[in-house]
């Protein structure tokens, strides 16, 4: 459940992740691979070793659709439809991994951020990540 | 029995050192408090813990927070050798304070938190973490292993 207060931050602090996409999401994808090696598992097809080109590109898909996810949150599953689906059929990631790539997501914002990641912003963002991924999960079965 | 390289052994130890676990301690259990509330529910007898900021401040949870870090730094010196090392201390998650093991993880994630926050994306890079983690899912692993 998220409070008002709880969807501004989330709001507030996806914006600013925005000009940064690339950064923020090639950084978190690069810490999954390192800490969690099975991840790369699905990624076989691109090149993902640090700062290449597909690491950059696909960080900032996936920076920009929580972005877009933040700014729709009472809608999430209407706005997250498409990239639902393409989880399902198409990608059919183990579900446990969600919580992995969420995981790295936050450790990424708390080295940006520094002091700016409260207690309460980490629990907004952390609610945010599972319920975003619980949508992607949705069709699975 | 669990390998270290190298790398991840002067991670851990460089990290370590750098650290300052009176700080740390209270401010990850203070967030892990606050992150998942349900841990609360092992702390009942630690007073106001009804708002973030009640949490952040309290006294007991600091003095806890401090007690995990010295359960910790254990493990740092006995690197080789943590399962032994954290087999007491198992026994009495397990059988005095019954705390439902899933909840390590949650503390172990704040912890790692607290440490990116403190040492930014250079000082706590992907090797860092990944090592780091590694030494932290150990300790957790340590501590379920006298759970029946």
């Amino acid at each position: 459940m998220l409070s008002n207060t709880e969807k501004e931050l989330i709001v507030q602090i996806w914006d600013k992740m925005i000009p940064v996409a690339e950064d923020i999401g090639s950084e978190a994808l690069l810490r999954m691979f390192t800490t969690f090696p099975k991840t790369k598992t699905y990624f076989s097809h691109l090149d993902i070793s640090p700062r290449s080109e597909h690491l950059r590109c696909h960080g900032k898909k996936i920076v920009q659709a929580l972005a877009e996810g933040a700014r729709n949150i009472s809608t999430l599953t209407t706005t997250l439809a498409p990239l639902s689906r393409f989880h399902a059929y198409q990608l059919r990631i183990h579900p446990t991994n969600f919580k992995l790539l969420n995981h790295c997501i936050l450790v990424t914002l708390a080295c940006y951020m520094g002091e700016n990641f409260t207690p309460v912003a980490h629990a907004a963002i952390d609610k945010y990540l599972s319920a975003f991924s619980a949508v992607l999960a949705e069709k699975f079965r | 029995m669990v390998e270290w390289t190298d790398a991840e052994r002067s991670a851990i130890i460089g990290l370590w050192g750098k650290l300052n676990p009176d700080e740390l301690g209270p401010q990850a259990l203070a967030r892990c408090l606050i992150v998942y509330p349900w841990t609360q529910r092992y702390f009942a007898s630690f007073g106001n813990l009804s708002s973030p900021a009640a949490i952040m401040g309290n006294p007991k949870v600091a003095a806890h927070g401090r007690t995990v870090m010295g359960g910790l730094e254990r493990a740092i010196k006995n690197m080789d050798n943590i399962k032994a090392t954290y087999a007491p201390l198992s026994v009495m998650h397990s059988e005095k304070l019954h705390v439902d093991p899933d909840n390590f993880r949650l503390l172990a994630d704040c912890i790692t938190v607290c440490a990116a926050m403190k040492f930014g994306p250079s000082g706590f890079n992907a090797d860092v973490q990944e090592a780091w983690q590694k030494f932290l899912s150990v300790v957790v692993s340590a501590l379920c292993r006298q759970y029946h």
